[in-house]
């Protein structure tokens, strides 16, 4: 097998669209072929990220419209018993096809161009610092999982101080704290534990007090969500997954 | 299809009237593109 065949093939493994010879073939061509390989390795990278929330969006109705207006008609109905037309000749369904993928290359790319407010760049900062946290291997100024010893170690440092509360027998110990800046302003940072999952929590001072947990679109693979907690702008960041970062704000906003 | 009506090969094959070697190529053909094009957003942004 060479590797153009072997580069077509994978899409059908990973559909669970081969039959078993291919597949055999396939998996001794992976095994010799590095670069195939590491193909295969970034295709289905790939694929889970599509299938992350940050890549996931549901289509709005007319596009999906559009989109099943590229396709041959039979397409459009979802089980094959359906189809009574005439077949379209091999022709259209060449230029069908790739239509229909461009349109859903739309359905992915469009919602990431529509125009970011404050929020979002106030996102892009807080992104940065928490992967900045995690780099520069000064994760916490204070390490401890005491609360009553990461609250005082505040004090004094910023003309306002955090909320501190352990999570841990919710599932999200608090590993310390430490002091960072969002953009050109000095923050607490709170840093939490799931697992093997970082979570920073940065905290100051809100003009609004009364957002509830909200959802910020990701940037790069990292969940944000922004909440208040006793006055203070909280901006949770983790690589934790959408659902359990939520959970662990929802706690932030209820107990604060 | 595939992706966004959740057909298998054989359904689209039979829809468009191609062989499933063919329908598997051009799926390749797109997802690569998107795949591109995904990856050349990603690096603007960053
Ligand atoms: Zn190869």
């Amino acid at each position: 097998m060479n590797c153009d065949d072997a580069r077509i093939l994978l899409h059908g493994h990973l559909d669970g669209e081969l039959e078993l010879g291919r597949d055999l073939e396939l998996q001794r061509h992976l095994a010799e072929c590095p670069q195939c390989a590491g193909e295969y390795q970034s295709m289905r990278a790939m694929r889970q990220r599509l299938r992350d929330d940050e890549f996931h969006f549901a289509a709005p109705p007319e596009l999906l419209e559009q989109i099943r207006d590229a396709m041959p008609a039979a397409g459009r109905s979802s089980t094959v018993s359906q189809i009574s037309r005439p077949r379209l000749t091999s022709r259209t369904a060449r230029f069908a096809i790739p239509l229909a993928v461009a349109a859903m290359l739309a359905l992915l790319i469009l919602p990431r161009m529509i125009p970011r407010g404050e929020n979002d760049s106030v996102a892009r900062e807080v992104v940065s610092s928490h992967v900045r946290s995690l780099m520069a291997s000064h994760l916490t100024d204070v390490a401890s999982t005491d609360q009553h010893t990461v609250k005082p170690w505040f004090d004094g440092k910023l003309d306002f101080s955090p909320t501190v509360i352990d999570f841990a027998r919710e599932g999200f110990p608090l590993v310390g704290g430490r002091l960072d800046y969002v953009g050109q302003r000095g923050v607490n940072a709170l840093v939490y534990q799931r697992g093997k999952h970082v979570i920073n929590v940065f905290m100051w001072p809100a003009s609004d007090t009364t957002t509830a947990v909200e959802r910020i679109e990701s940037e790069h693979g990292y969940n944000v969500e922004q909440t208040t907690v006793a006055g203070m702008n909280c901006w949770v960041v983790s690589d934790l997954n959408q659902v359990e970062l939520k959970k662990f704000a929802d706690l932030l906003h209820s107990r604060g | 299809m595939r992706d966004v009506e959740g057909l298998s090969y054989k359904e689209i094959a039979a829809a468009a009237d191609l062989p499933i070697g063919t329908v598997m190529s051009q799926l390749a053909r797109g997802r690569g593109k998107l795949q591109q094009m995904l990856k050349q957003r990603i690096a603007k942004e960053s």
